[in-house]
């Protein structure tokens, strides 16, 4: 970093996780400057994961998932705005434009705006239809969630398979409709995708697979059926979209910013010079990979920050994770750490499908590229610690 | 180094164990963290800082 560090003002677009956590890192890794966040919501930092489980099942609210208090934020002094939407970028001035009219000046900026989730036009408007990304759109769905009522997923992604395992436990009748034949066969392998339709089945989840859906019925502007491609219709008190996210991104057309599915920015985490990238919306250079990345995992947003806030203070390193994943449904906690090379053989290593716990592992030679377990946290350890230590030595390889 | 754990927040990622094996453990059943180095000493502090940070639920918290 150039100049004065105590005169210089690092601007954090987007207060979630990673913009958080990377105000947090700047301040642990003793950045003296300002620091101001910049939130579009109005709540104070929160924890997305729970949305999709604890929030529905009524487990947690929102006192039990932020991710920092305004009090710490002060002790830190990390100046936080909410409720401010950017609209622009001015690089020239090095600025951010507000929806308010306003600018924000820069000397360094965190871009941090994570994505929102995508949306069916033929369902936008209809009352009982939601998509699952915010605390307001989590407390929407709960309020439908009464024993009971019928509930339609439409894709049977992470979200859609984690609702409906909350929804089964509050007593409603769920259905999940899909386009794949097999859910999360290409993240997760078949077998697994399989078997985790099975454990949804042995809770009376009806899946609808291979089907889209061609209609919402709707009565009074409210959600009553939905009609598939093969001519059925469910009826359903409440509709979730699942369909995946869309980067957050339109407020920087026309800046020089290079996108394509989200921010594109190098192993430093550098979108351009003074500019950084973090979190959902950072398409990164992956040098393990030898291509850009964007990982939508809540672990990525704490470790890509970290990396990030530290190249901002002069301490370079270039982001090189092995991702990890997890999924709560039921009593199964399923766990992903690497990435699933289409090379590599996997086998059950620990227990098969129809045990209590199993170990997957994926490799390639005496190389492990990932391991996936259900329940196995404790059984996961060796094969994780062996994935690491190979990525690790890879990844000084693979530095420029 | 005072380290307090809010375990209703740990979802059992096991990132503390992998990455302090010699302050962090898990329980069997859910694999929940819990400590079993109260007062770790200075040569740890550095891989516990590295837990904490990458404990994707905020479940860890350093005082001193």
């Amino acid at each position: 970093m150039n100049g004065d560090q105590t005169k210089r003002h690092v601007l954090i677009v987007g207060a979630s996780a990673a913009g958080v956590s990377t105000a947090l890192t700047l301040r642990d890794e003793g950045f003296a400057g300002p620091i101001t966040l910049l939130g579009a919501e109005e709540h104070l930092p929160y924890d997305r994961p729970p949305l999709s489980k604890q929030v529905l099942m009524g487990e947690m609210d929102y006192d039990n998932i932020t991710l920092s208090s305004a009090d710490e934020l002060a002790e830190r002094d990390i100046e936080i705005r909410l409720g401010q939407t950017a609209t622009g970028l001015d690089e020239a001035q090095r600025q951010v434009l507000l929806a308010s009219g306003h600018r924000v000046a820069y000397d360094e900026l965190v871009i941090a705006t994570g994505t929102s989730a995508r949306q069916l036009p033929a369902a936008v408007g209809i009352g009982g239809v939601f998509t699952l990304k915010t605390l307001e759109d989590a407390i929407g769905l709960k309020q439908r969630l009464q024993a009971g009522k019928r509930l339609v997923l439409v894709g049977a992604g992470f979200i859609g398979l984690e609702v409906a395992a909350a929804a089964i436990g509050l007593g409603l009748q769920v259905d999940v409709v899909e386009p794949e034949e097999v859910p999360l066969g290409n993240r997760l392998t078949n077998e697994v995708g399989r078997w985790l339709v099975e454990e949804h089945k042995a809770r009376g989840v009806t899946f609808h697979l291979g089907q889209v859906v061609s209609k919402f019925h709707t009565e009074r502007d409210e959600i009553c059926g939905v009609e598939l491609a093969n001519g059925i219709i469910v009826p359903a008190d409440a509709v979730l979209v699942g369909i995946g996210t869309v980067p957050n991104t339109g407020w920087l057309k026309g800046s020089t910013i290079d996108i394509d599915n989200g921010v594109l920015t190098d192993e430093f985490g550098q979108a351009a010079p003074g500019i950084y990238a973090v979190g959902d919306v950072a398409k990164s250079f992956h040098p393990g990979l030898g291509r850009h990345h964007r990982m939508e995992h809540r672990t990525n947003a704490n470790e890509q920050a970290h990396s990030v806030a530290r190249n901002i203070v002069g301490i370079r390193n270039a982001y090189c994770p092995l991702p990890f994943f997890w999924t709560d449904q039921y009593d199964n906690k399923i766990q992903l750490y690497g990435t699933i090379h289409p090379d590599s053989i996997a086998s059950f290593e620990v227990g098969s499908p129809g045990y209590a716990k199993w170990v997957l592992v994926f490799r390639r030679g005496d190389s492990i590229d990932a391991v996936l377990g259900r329940n196995a946290v404790k059984e996961i350890m060796p094969f994780r610690r062996e994935a690491r230590r190979r990525h690790l030595v890879a990844s000084v390889t693979a530095q420029p | 180094m005072e380290i307090e754990l809010d375990k209703p927040k740990c979802i059992a990622a096991g990132n503390c164990v992998m990455l302090s094996p010699e302050v962090f453990d898990q329980d069997d059943e859910g694999g929940i963290v819990f400590l079993i180095n109260e007062n770790p000493g200075e040569a740890l502090h550095q891989s516990v800082r590295e837990a904490t940070a990458a404990c994707p639920a905020r479940a860890i918290r350093l005082s001193n």
